[in-house]
């Protein structure tokens, strides 16, 4: 498609562009009634980024990409990025200086299927984008002509610029240094209005694109300004931002992302990349003050540390640590629930008593503490002399008890969730003494089959809970129970400032992706033709690649008017 | 259709000998690949022409060793969607088409759809069954099929107990793999199906649990005892209608399916399928060493499955190609292996073929042919097997890829179309900035993408 073939030029030569002392200012030319737009300041900065990634570099060099990169259409596009360079007299590193040195954006206004979307580059030098347009039209006749296309292109005058029309939905214009290129009119011709008007009706003179790039870190690689207001005027979002709420999992869960957002005229996110990390930072502008005064699940009192330092178990895949006051559900459930809801929890807190060992739901929520943590391990073997087919994860969540006296109550009500799951699956109880701490577990007989699990898949699961301390913690495997054990006894206190922090480790997954060998294996010899004896070299590859790659390491911050989210990518 | 003139018999199942009047030349050397293998390549084509027609069946009867063994990851992780991919790899890489080619056929006979099964593992252990058994023997195929845990999921026989017996398996053991309708009538199959009752699927085998089986007398079939399931197999296939039933099933696949056989033509090899013990390998190699299979009366007279339609397209070009995709173009075809629409199989025949299918076939041959496709990207280049084979300058691609794909079976138009398409073509300006090698790679493609789309092309 001749159209497909120009968007791919000049989306091309979007990304790679010059290094200017000057922040961009690009978003002058993008009209205001944008809903998001990404940006790219230096474009030839990220481009050289990109090449100096390492995790990339490494990437590069897999089999499967190779291959892509040597495919027909990666060789037609290195074509024309060489014709360019020879018609325009420099290599694509200048080009990009040239063509798009002022920076970058694409903006899209979300309407369905067929949302605008405006491209604008900003060139440093008028002479050479035109003469690049020219080219490119150039290009686009003779593959239109090699396609016996019918579509050609139409030009068309505005405010004494001359735009250009291919098809219904391409339409491209150079207005000075400016490049404006959309699937709609009416944003080409909107962008003109703000090239000959000023910038009065733009995202840069109106929105708050410049109060979103301000929050984020300086020197973004690549960075998003998203627009909330219509997003604020939907009637779903309107129910959602609303107290009281209506749907407890919801609330115990994103109260506080919905509240920030609710109060947040937009969503700034940039991304940065050094030679060997990548970080991604995400702010709002609320944080605390956007959730009603004592309502607050997620947070703490304001100066208070709000997590566990995060548990790294042998094997470690995924650890999470956060904070969530479940007892305020029960304490403040006048001011957090609808009627509706809270009648269903007050009803459930009669109902339950029987399925929690004669405790109260209310007990329990206003009994467990603030601080939780989960973490998930792959363990090399299960801990059956029968192995399942498939090893999975072992998992285990942790909370903190407000009084260890309750302790025995968490007992009861776990014993009698085991005793209605185990009298089916023929679990075997036992107890089982470390030191001073009574690990309860529970076991599946190993001889006979269960109905339903022909893969054995029964033998992952060795569930067992306890208390250490402070601490309560249900696993799903005894072996991370006895690891958890000696973890819990070691001394600890809330350090971070984060209400939530998570690590995925690559390490774990390296070492449960050698565990999961044979499905790699599979995959790689269906999807990429492979013989067996190359599958197992590139799968081996791809592992010490995944290792490689270090820990994503993703922390929530609330502050008293800003909210983050730090995303980082590290060796 | 009706034979206008019935066929001699003795000339039908005589051994081919090539004559003046049918040489051995590539039409039938191609006809011979397409039927007892997935179609052939050009040094195949080649090569078969220089031997005789007997040393190219008893290399395709004879088959050559088996690849590497793979992981077992399918069956353990019960990754069902994974079934056709592997399978069709298979199609693509062996060195024993004719045994792979037979297995397809005993799949589609003894239909049986992980869509129910929900085993990958079962199902993988009755396709192996499938291929142990492809060129074997009969009886021993319909025994094993009979007790084989993917068939008693399948057709209820893992549930049926004593006092509620299940009749599917029955019905179809009688209906679908051994008799045909007509041969047996309700009170058979309800007798039968007392017999099939207790059978249980334990450790990946069919068991027979005794307290779950009826064990009384049973009358079917003009005899009466305690009967269990093999020995109800074993009626079945002491009906002589069985080799008729078997033998027409496998006349249809081999020789054609537009022919109606007279009974008298079907009979000689009923007779030889059943006095050597249901010999499979006997059977099929009479058929395939006959005059009938390399006469007009079977050239051409098939449609093309989608699997022999595309891995014959890649077997060609020299490709390997990602599996995975390939199976989900096929899915577009109508045919997904592993997964058969029905306990009847794959209508096949005309019923391959309609407006929606044909274009998923242009689309796929396009895909095949041009390298522009992302799923299999350059891994079948037609420009650069007529490089390869030094048929590239003037009009030789054309002369190439009719030979290679229709070993020049076509109208004489259809050739000086496809000759003048491509000196057009190659006058084409292309655009400006591609290299003098992808210039002249583009036609080259393209007159490929239209031999593929020819109709004689869907016919085997």
């Amino acid at each position: 498609m001749p159209l497909c073939r120009l968007a791919l030029l000049l989306g091309a030569l979007w990304p790679l562009a010059a290094l200017s002392a000057e922040p961009s200012d690009v978003l002058r030319y993008v009209p205001r009634q944008a809903d998001a737009a990404l940006i790219v300041e230096q474009p030839r900065q990220l481009a050289n980024a990109l090449i100096r990634f390492e995790p990339l570099r490494q990437l590069a060099s897999f089999a499967a990409v190779q291959e892509q990169l040597e495919a027909t259409s990666s060789k037609r596009f290195l074509s024309l990025i060489g014709y360019f360079e020879k018609s325009l007299g420099k290599p694509w590193q200048e080009l990009l200086d040239v063509l798009a040195g002022g920076g970058a954006c694409l903006a899209i206004r979300f309407e369905g299927d067929d949302s605008p979307a405006l491209l604008v580059l900003k060139s440093t030098d008028e002479a050479m984008l035109h003469k690049a347009l020219d080219l490119a039209k150039d290009v686009a006749r003779q593959e239109l002509d090699r396609t016996e296309a019918t579509a050609r292109f139409r030009s068309v005058e505005y405010r004494g610029y001359t735009g250009h029309q291919l098809g219904p939905n391409a339409f491209v214009a150079a207005c000075g240094p400016v490049l404006f290129l959309s699937n709609r009119a009416e944003a080409v011709k909107a962008g003109i209005d703000l090239y000959i008007n000023g910038a009065h009706e733009s995202l840069a003179g109106r929105g708050h694109a410049a109060a979103a790039r301000k929050m984020l870190p300086a020197q973004p690689a690549a960075w998003i300004f998203g627009n909330t207001a219509r997003l604020h005027e939907m009637p779903d979002a309107q129910q959602a931002y609303r107290y009281p709420k209506g749907d407890v999992g919801q609330l115990a869960v994103f109260q506080g992302l919905t509240d920030v957002l609710g109060k947040s005229p937009f969503i700034a996110i940039g991304t940065y990349l050094s030679d060997t990390g990548m970080q991604t930072a995400v702010r709002m502008p609320a944080g605390r003050d956007a959730t009603p005064d004592g309502l607050a699940l997620h947070l703490p009192a304001e100066g208070q540390q709000a997590t566990l330092p995060l548990l790294e178990p042998q094997g470690v895949l995924f650890s999470m640590s956060f904070f969530l006051d479940l007892g305020k559900l029960w304490s403040e459930r006048e001011r957090l629930l609808v009627e509706s809801t809270r009648k269903e929890i007050e009803g459930a807190d009669q109902r339950l008593g029987r399925f929690l060992g004669g405790r109260k739901l209310a007990e329990l929520l206003t009994s467990i503490g603030t601080h939780h943590r989960l973490v998930v391990v792959h363990q090399a073997k299960a801990g059956y002399s029968q192995q399942p087919d498939q090893i999975q994860p072992a998992v285990a969540f942790i909370s903190d008890l407000r009084s260890p006296d309750y302790a025995a109550g968490m007992n009861a009500v776990l014993r009698s969730a085991a005793l209605v799951v185990g009298a089916q699956a023929k679990l075997k109880y036992k107890e089982e003494a470390i030191g001073d701490v009574k690990l309860v577990t529970y076991r599946f007989p190993e001889n006979g089959e269960l109905p339903g699990d022909a893969g054995n898949a029964r033998f992952n699961l060795s569930p067992c809970f306890a208390k250490v301390g402070n601490q309560f913690f249900m696993a799903s495997t005894v072996e991370l129970g006895r690891e958890l054990v000696s973890m819990l006894q070691q001394p600890e206190q809330p350090t971070g400032q984060s209400t939530t922090q998570m690590r995925v480790y690559a390490a774990g997954g390296a070492t449960l992706l050698s565990a999961l060998e044979d499905q790699l294996l599979t995959q790689t010899i269906l999807d990429r033709a492979s013989t067996v004896d190359d599958a197992k070299r590139e799968a081996a590859r791809f592992v010490e690649w995944i290792r490689s790659l270090g820990l994503l390491q993703i922390e929530v911050d609330y502050g008293r008017t800003e909210f983050h989210i730090d995303i980082r990518m590290k060796k | 259709m009706n034979n206008p003139q019935p066929i001699d018999v003795q000339w039908a199942w005589a051994p081919y000998q090539p004559s003046a009047k049918a040489p051995w030349d590539l039409r039938r050397v191609g006809h011979l690949y397409r039927r007892a293998a997935f179609g052939a390549n050009w040094d195949e084509l080649q090569s078969g022409l220089r031997k005789n027609p007997q040393q190219c069946l008893d290399e395709l009867l004879q088959g050559g060793p088996d690849g590497p063994d793979w992981p077992e990851s399918i069956g353990k992780g019960n990754v069902g969607p994974q079934i056709p991919a592997w399978w069709l790899k298979r199609c693509l890489e062996t060195r024993n088409p004719l045994r792979e080619k037979l297995a397809i056929f005993w799949h589609n006979h003894f239909a049986t759809s992980d869509a129910k099964v929900n085993n990958a593992g079962y199902m993988l252990g009755m396709i192996k069954l499938l291929q142990r058994h492809a060129l074997g023997n009969f009886a021993e195929l319909l025994q094993e099929i009979s007790l084989d845990p993917a068939m008693m999921v399948w057709l209820d026989t893992n549930t049926s107990k004593k006092g509620m017996p299940n009749e599917n398996y029955a019905r179809e053991l009688m209906e679908l793999f051994s008799l045909g309708i007509g041969h047996y009538t309700e009170q058979d199959i309800r007798e039968a199906a007392r017999a099939f009752t207790g059978y249980e699927i334990k450790n990946g085998r069919g068991l027979l649990n005794a307290a779950q089986h009826d064990d009384t007398a049973k009358s079917l079939l003009g005899k009466t005892g305690r009967f269990k399931a093999e020995d109800i197999v074993n009626l079945c296939l002491d009906q002589k209608c069985c080799a008729e039933y078997i033998a027409l099933r496998l006349f249809r696949f081999f020789i054609s399916e537009s022919l109606t056989p007279e009974p008298q033509l079907i009979q000689p090899l009923a007779d030889e399928f059943r006095n050597s013990g249901y010999n499979i390998r006997q059977l099929v190699e009479r058929m395939l060493r006959s005059n009938l299979f390399f006469s007009d009366h079977a050239i051409r007279t098939r449609v093309k499955s989608p699997v022999d339609y595309a891995v014959g397209i890649i077997r060609a070009l020299e490709g390997n190609v990602s599996a995975l995709a390939l199976a989900g173009a096929l899915e577009g075809l109508g045919q997904r292996l592993g997964y058969p629409p029905s306990v009847k199989g794959w209508d096949g025949g005309q019923a391959w073929l309609n407006g929606q299918t044909l274009l998923f076939r242009q689309n796929l041959a396009l895909a095949l042919s041009s390298t522009e496709d992302d799923r299999f990207k350059s891994r079948t280049d037609p420009a650069r097997l007529v490089r390869k084979h030094r048929h590239d300058s003037g009009e030789q691609p054309v002369q190439f890829y009719l030979q290679l794909f229709l070993q020049d079976d076509v109208p004489a138009g259809t050739r000086e179309r496809l000759t003048d398409y491509l000196a057009k073509a190659r006058q084409q300006t292309p655009p400006v900035y591609w290299t003098a090698e992808q210039s002249a790679d583009h036609p080259l493609r393209a007159v490929c993408h239209l031999v593929l789309t020819l109709p004689e092309f869907q016919l085997d």
